[in-house]
């Protein structure tokens, strides 16, 4: 360090030296002028203007009124260049006299095609035009006025093979991002997120068995900050992340301030929000009519079979003060309480950011700090949001850049019970409309069976506390001076500091007398990398272009977990865990640790010939002994076909660019400490410390990898007014983790060992069209995904071993998460004999057999048999495609199709004097949705559940009805797996539309602003799909990877998205 | 130049100090985990291993809670209350490889083999100045425990001593070294002989390597031979079965207590030869506990009414084995053995009274006099009259009749109706129903494993 500080005092000296010379110039002229926009009327602020004057740059902004200065320009001839984002260079010759001042005005024209773009990359920036990889771009203006919690559900729709699924409308709730569809089953399928070089700390760290709702640690960030944000597809673009970056890479550039004039912002907004797509759920009424009818069904059948039938009893605590039994239906009032109306609420958000951002050429800041506040759509459930942040850049001399990020936030949030937990899931399950909120003397409704939300929301609370520190800082020198111009050293670290403290209190009411829990929960994780790069670009006579870049980066993360509970406390003022009568503490703690070398060579011959080669050398500390390293190498080819002469002067075709990579990744998001063969403590006797056998050493554990082809074309035509993309990819991913079965008379029953593979291949189309330019404007961007995912090897083992979510399952030939359940035929019209077939062995009792119950389908064990079917019942198909009477999960098969054929977004944006209108539709087209609580909420009223009203209409009531629901009985077991609950998830969601307004330059100036916009947002204000449920837009709560891997499609119970208005207001000056 | 030269000299001190530091980052050990190679270095390790191989012996899935209930029901005195799964197929006599019941007790107690086999690997090299005085009792207890542990299997995977003439049938997979690598696991099925030699090779060995007297719990050369004596009896070999039995008796260590109740409600009473501790922490008794507790009437597990019946006869009244050991309400009978709660309950696996029992019936045919003594001591205890004039098939008889009502509910009946060739209940001893099959977690993975047949 401190021979880092010599150097740096060596470089100021520097500096310093090079300042005095150039103070010593007399007599020098002035380079003046104004930048307007193409038609010469509105002036354009921020323009850069830059001279070289022997051999070092001169330069200017321009102000708010478009004028520039650049002063002390020695006598001479030059060429005066200006430059600003979005638009084309200009380069003029201008003339310099002695002590005199010349005048250039630049008239700036729009860039459509904005090849000259610089993307960001990893280790580095890279103009537009010049990659070899796929990668999408999102700007900042683009998603500044959804109200959206966290950045990533920005991305939702607006980049091709970039799926974004929020898991639900709640605050703080995660979101789960997919790079060109899911390729790991155990592992994480989530792309590295990399802020500012830096990788982030990510997941989800709360107790989240105790409400159904995950965290998102990235919800911390405030998107506000965020510049733009580059989504590395392919191999190419990857490589250079090694073993991390087989699922993608999500990189965030945060803003930067610029020389000039200092900038404020001031955005504000609020606006309120509601579930989305409620379906309708019975009353009171009309809840006892089925019950009642269901009663009536089955006492039918039991005559008709001859036994005798006894009505169960409602699951309604009240009783008869005569009699002391319970009610029955009928000899009450029931009571009619909308338990959806007593848990939900209208969200209200609130958002206010203030930016300022400037300097000089020297030094330049951005500095931003946001609040947010929303509560949710469920009662007791909220999140808030403080964040700041500062970026500094100095240019300590012409050659060495330093800088620094700092970035600090705090996100609470409070966390209601949802789904199988309670809140709104219970609402519209086992919260019967019958059931009172309060008993008569004013104590909550206790039901002997089900819930009421009302009282268990008034008795939790669960809240976290998300602190977050994230900072870095680099330094970069340019060796020009030294007289290598184009080799830059460039030195970043960086931490991301972060704790998470959970309060958990659930009152006696709830858990009986003596029962109130209490728990208090820290998470911190310490996050720190370096990174050093070696970069070189030089070009070689006319035709030769070449960069090169080498460095190195070191990552380690630390997480400590301590905790502590308590049960049984005096009395409900009591809180604290350590006010229990019953006291436990816990802790955990873990770590990993990255280090990777790399080196990466562009180049470009004649302008239009590319190629590019990256490979890294990753090791891991989550890597077995023999496994210490891996070494991922890419290549991409590119031809700019348009530069080519017979293309090169053509009216029509402005880009043609042919591109193809292919290269090799890694998933490292492998647990911590599996490749130790290790001895757990705990295993205890006589209160003696005890040691025992915990998992047998894996040398060649190790990171999964993804082989992954890409091959794009890149098209403009017409000056930009047409552009876009068509990619083609096929991933196969390998050495996917599994735990694969040993002996169990080894003391080991399996072992997590390398082993599956599976692919993902698709297509990817993205097109722009500026549909009309001017002074309306109205243009489209339209993306499209088609992604294929199929698991080729699942380690041989059987379907159940690795399931997840909803009778989801892992069968080789079908996409990860296939549904593996019943198939149902047909509900009986009328009573009837019907051939069936059924196992012929031991009364179809399932399991007897010393063979996986999968593979006993054999010819020789069904018979077929006519047996009398009532009216109303349900028929199935067995897995010979024969009807039967009998449920057996052993005639489970792959069925559904969890991931959609194509999704994609449409944006439409127009603008017309002030005002601008944007709207967005996503869509997402043939994925199936497993509805896991449908059958419990079809039909079933004898599950004790409320029912859909849509579907529980169709049911069977009468001899000879054709119906889709079979008859209602209180006693049959509905509580089985049939593909009736997977239903078509196909929709088409508007999911944002903007109208705003931004006012005059004239008015602006006579107010001294540079910017006032007034706009309002509708989101989520109109959805299209068949799905009766909820949403169609949804992931099911999910614990750990592999929940998140195999879960894609399936819903239980789980809250919709929100639908909300808001209305805001952007001010600048 | 000169300023260049100088630039790379701290640009190469700059990276070689973050080159050479960072491959350090890679080391990471376990911070909640043991490594295994740094496990069983010392005498410390191997003591705190041959707890945790303890651990395993008392958790609820073997000797001190599943093997105890799943003979139980499997035989005719005890039937389940609400049958999961695994207890199902057992009372339906419908077995298949899922079993749970088989599965844990397979599962487990290959764990405590395994557990005893890496300290066993480990025991000869280890050799720190605290290694001395114990290394016989960590050896000797370490084969205790798999001899055990293969015992339990060998009775419930295998069909019973006697099944074929040579004992050539099925026995269990044997394996007397720890598992350290992923290949070549699978190993074939032992015969029951030699699965039954190695029980005997290595609680003999235990026997002869561990003291007299073992406090906290652990085994002694009394409880090996007090196992022994179980062992050479189930194969009816009672020359053996009476050797060892009376190996324990001759220490002069243990009695019978004053009353049957005693046994369960004290602790480290003279008749326990062999019990598992219970602390706050650590309660041996819970799986007992939780399946047959009749102090809420809620018991998972509780007497089958017919074999109640026969306990209201005239020739069982005044035995305090049924009145003060058993309770009835509502028509059902449950046992009270394991319902001391507090202080926590020390499990009598082994006591005093089997020893009396096993010697009596071993040698009823050679010393009729002195087994009638024996099982008179044991009646005279229960409240009962002594037995008198008694021999031959009759005193076997008698002896046999005290053996069911002594152990009810403590995982006897099963073994012992196979060891006398009787059905259970209709099922025929040597039935395919008797046994569990090899669980999936074996037979997936062990290409060499034989099933049992359905």
């Amino acid at each position: 360090m401190q021979r880092f500080t010599t150097f740096l005092r060596y470089c100021v000296a520097l500096v310093l030296a090079l300042g005095m010379t150039s103070a010593l110039a007399l007599a020098n002229g002035r380079i003046v002028g104004k930048a307007t926009d193409d038609d010469g009327n509105a002036p354009l602020g921020g323009v850069s203007i830059k001279i070289k004057v022997a051999g070092k740059v001169l330069g200017a902004f321009t102000g708010k009124d478009g004028s520039y200065e650049i002063r002390n320009v020695p006598a001479g001839t030059y060429e005066v260049t200006a430059a600003y984002i979005g638009f084309k260079s200009q380069t003029k010759k201008v003339t310099v006299d002695e002590g005199a001042d010349a005048k250039v005005d630049f008239k700036m024209q729009l860039d459509l095609l904005l090849l000259e773009e610089a993307v960001v990359i990893g280790y580095g920036t890279k103009t537009r035009k010049d990659l070899t990889g796929s990668i999408a771009s999102i700007d900042a203006k683009e998603i500044k006025d959804a109200p959206l919690p966290s950045f990533e559900q920005m991305l939702q729709g607006r980049a091709a093979g970039v799926q974004v699924l929020a898991s639900n409308g709640m605050p703080g709730a995660p979101v789960t991002v997919r790079v060109r569809g899911t390729g790991s089953i155990t592992a994480s399928s989530e792309p590295l997120y990399v802020i500012d070089g830096i990788p982030m700390t990510t997941g989800s760290f709360g107790a989240n068995f105790r409400t159904a709702t995950e965290t998102n640690a990235l919800a911390s960030l405030n998107p506000n900050d965020i510049e733009s944000m580059e989504i590395l597809k392919d191999a190419d673009a990857t490589a250079i992340y090694g073993a991390r970056g087989a699922n993608g890479v999500v990189l965030i550039t945060t803003k930067r301030g610029q020389a000039g004039t200092t900038k404020f912002t001031i955005n504000y907004m609020n606006g309120f929000n509601n579930v989305s797509n409620r379906p309708q759920f019975y009353d009171g009424q009309g809840w006892l009519a089925l019950w009642n009818e269901g009663a009536t069904n089955d006492s039918i059948i039991a005559r008709a079979s001859g036994r005798t039938y006894t009505r169960p009893s409602l699951p309604l605590n009240i009783y008869d003060p005569t009699s002391g039994q319970p009610r029955r239906a009928g000899q009450i009032d029931p009571a009619n309480t909308n338990w959806l109306d007593q848990v939900l609420q209208t969200g209200i958000i609130n958002q206010v950011d203030v930016s300022a951002s400037g300097g000089t050429e020297k030094t330049r800041f951005y500095s931003g700090a946001s609040y947010r506040q929303e509560t949710g759509f469920q009662r007791q459930t909220s999140g808030e949001r403080i964040s700041g942040r500062l970026n500094l850049d100095h240019n300590a001399t012409e050659d060495l850049t330093v800088g620094f990020n700092v970035s600090v936030s705090r996100f609470t949030t409070d966390r209601g019970p949802v789904a199988w937990s309670g809140g709104m899931g219970a609402a519209q399950s086992n919260s019967l409309p019958i059931f009172p909120v309060k008993n008569e003397d004013g104590s909550f409704f206790q039901p002997t069976s089900g819930n009421n939300p009302v009282a268990q929301l008034e008795n939790f609370k669960f809240t976290g506390v998300e602190t977050r520190l994230i900072a870095n800082g680099f330094g970069e020198y340019r060796f020009n001076t030294l007289g290598i111009p184009g080799l830059a050293l460039r030195l970043e670290a960086g931490i991301d500091k972060m704790n998470l403290a959970e309060s958990f209190f659930q009152g006696a009411a709830i858990r009986g007398d003596g029962f109130a829990f209490s728990e208090k929960r820290s998470v911190d994780v310490l996050n720190w990398n370096t990174n050093t790069t070696l970069n070189y670009s030089a070009k070689i006579g006319n035709d030769h272009a070449i960069t090169a870049l080498v460095g190195m980066s070191v990552n380690r993360s630390d997480q400590l977990d301590v905790g502590a509970n308590g049960r049984n406390f005096p009395n409900p003022y009591f809180t604290n865990p350590n006010s229990a009568a019953i006291r436990q503490g816990f802790s955990n703690e873990t770590a990993f640790s990255f280090v990777g070398y790399f080196a990466r060579v562009d180049y470009k011959l004649m302008d239009r010939y590319l190629l590019k080669a990256s490979i890294r050398r990753d090791g891991s500390s989550r890597f077995g002994a023999d496994t210490r390293f891996g070494v991922f190498p890419a290549i991409g080819l590119g031809w700019i076909m348009s530069d080519e002469d017979f293309l090169k002067n053509n009216e029509t075709v402005s880009l043609l660019k042919l591109r193809a990579s292919y290269g090799l990744t890694g998933n490292a998001e492998i647990p911590n400490f599996e490749r130790f063969g290790t001895y757990f403590a705990g295993a205890d006797y006589n209160s003696q410390p005890g040691i025992a056998p915990g998992r047998l050493q894996n040398s060649n554990f190790g990171w999964e990898q993804a082989v992954m082809l890409d091959a794009g074309l890149d098209f403009a035509f017409w000056q930009g007014r047409l552009s876009g993309t068509l990619a083609y990819y096929n991933k196969t991913t390998s050495n996917l983790l599994l735990n694969v079965s040993i002996p169990a008379s080894t003391g080991f029953v399996t072992y997590l060992q390398n082993v599956g593979s599976l692919n993902n291949s698709g297509f990817e189309v993205s097109l722009s069209s500026k549909n009309l330019v001017g002074e309306f404007t109205w243009s489209t961007d339209l993306n499209l995904a088609f992604n294929r995912n199929n698991v080729i090897n699942n380690g041989g083992l059987p379907p159940d071993a690795v399931s997840g979510p909803g009778e989801t399952r892992l069968s080789p030939g079908y996409p990860i998460g296939t549904f593996f359940i019943n198939r149902f035929a047909y509900v009986q019209a009328s009573d009837g004999m019907v051939q069936v077939q059924r196992r012929s062995s031991d009364n179809n009792t399932s399991f007897n057999s010393n063979k996986p119950d999968n593979r006993d389908n054999v010819s020789g064990r069904f018979i077929d048999t006519t047996i009398m079917v009532r009216g109303g019942s349900a028929l199935y198909y067995n897995l010979n495609g024969k009807l039967t009477d009998v449920y057996d999960t052993k005639d489970r098969q792959p069925l559904g199709q969890p991931y959609p054929f194509v999704v994609g977004g449409i944006t439409n944006s127009f603008s017309y004097m002030g005002f601008d209108l944007m709207f967005l539709i996503n869509f997402s087209v043939g994925n199936s949705i497993y509805d896991d609580a449908a059958k419990r909420q079809v039909g079933a009223v004898g599950f004790r559940w409320n029912q859909r009203v849509n579907e529980t209409e169709q049911r069977w009531r009468k001899q000879g009805d054709v119906a889709s629901v079979p008859r209602l009985s209180l006693t049959d077991s509905r509580d089985i797996n049939i593909d009736r609950w997977i239903y078509d998830g196909t929709f088409v969601r508007v999911r944002q539309i903007t109208l705003g307004y931004r006012l005059p330059a004239s008015v602006l100036e006579t107010l001294g602003l540079t910017n006032l916009r007034i706009y309002a947002t509708a989101s989520n204000p109109f959805t299209f799909t068949r799905y009766p449920g909820w949403d169609p837009e949804i992931q099911r709560d999910q614990y750990g990877p592999q929940g998140a891997n195999l879960g894609a499609s399936v819903t239980y119970l789980t809250p919709p998205q929100a639908r909300g208005f808001s209305f805001g207001v952007n001010v600048g000056f | 130049m000169k300023r260049f030269s100088k630039f790379l000299v701290v640009a190469a001190l700059a990276s070689s100090m973050g080159l050479s530091s960072c491959e350090g980052v890679l080391n990471i050990l376990p911070p909640l985990d043991l490594a295994n190679e740094s496990a069983l270095t010392n005498t410390r390790g191997l003591e705190t291993a041959l707890t945790g191989a303890y651990n395993g012996l008392a958790s609820g899935s073997l000797v001190a809670g599943n093997c105890i209930t799943t003979g139980e029901i499997w035989s005719d005195q005890i039937i389940p209350a609400s049958p999961g799964f695994g207890e199902l197929q057992i009372v339906g006599r419908n077995l298949n490889f899922f079993n749970p019941n088989g599965r844990s007790i397979w599962q487990d107690g290959y764990g405590v083999i395994n557990r005893a086999n890496n300290i066993l690997d480990a025991l000869p090299t280890v050799n720190d100045s605290q290694i001395a005085g114990v290394r016989d009792a960590i050896r000797g207890e370490s084969l205790f425990l798999r001899g055990w542990m293969y015992f339990e299997l060998v009775r419930y995977f295998s069909q019973g001593w006697g099944f074929t003439a040579d004992n050539s049938h099925p026995g269990v997979v044997l394996r007397t070294t720890p598992t350290k690598g992923t290949t070549g696991l699978p190993k074939a099925r032992s015969t029951v002989a030699e699965t039954y030699k190695q029980i005997i090779d290595d609680l003999t060995e235990a026997e002869r390597l561990l003291p007299a007297i073992n406090p906290n719990g652990r085994a002694d050369k009394a409880a090996v031979a007090a196992l022994l004596a179980r062992v050479y009896f189930q194969q009816n070999d009672f020359t053996n079965a009476a050797a060892a039995a009376n190996r324990v008796i001759s220490t002069g260590r243990f009695a019978l207590n004053s009353t049957v109740r005693m046994v369960f409600d004290a602790n480290d009473t003279p008749e326990a030869i062999f019990q598992l501790r219970s602390t706050d922490q650590n309660n041996s008794a819970g799986a007992l506990q939780g399946s047959f507790r009749a102090f809420d009437f809620d018991s998972p597990f509780y007497l089958d009414e017919a074999f109640a019946r026969t306990l209201t006869t005239a020739a069982n009244r005044g035995d305090k084995r049924i009145d003060s050991l058993l309770l009835q309400r509502d028509g059902i009978t449950f046992t009270t053995k394991y319902d001391r709660l507090a202080p926590p309950m020390h499990v009598p696996l082994i006591r005093y009274s089997e020893m009396l029992l096993i010697r009596a019936e071993a040698t009823a045919t050679s010393a009729p006099a002195a087994a009638l003594a024996d099982v008179n001591a044991v009646r005279t205890r229960a409240g009962l009259s002594a037995l008198t004039g008694l021999t031959g098939q009759s005193l076997v008889d008698a002896i046999r009749r005290e053996r069911s009502i002594e152990f009810i509910a403590e995982g006897n009946r099963y073994h012992e109706l196979k060891r006398i060739r009787q059905s259970l209940r209709s099922t025929p001893w040597n039935g395919n129903q008797t046994i569990f099959k090899i669980p999936d977690v074996e037979v997936n993975a062990n290409t060499l494993c034989t099933q049992n047949p359905d």
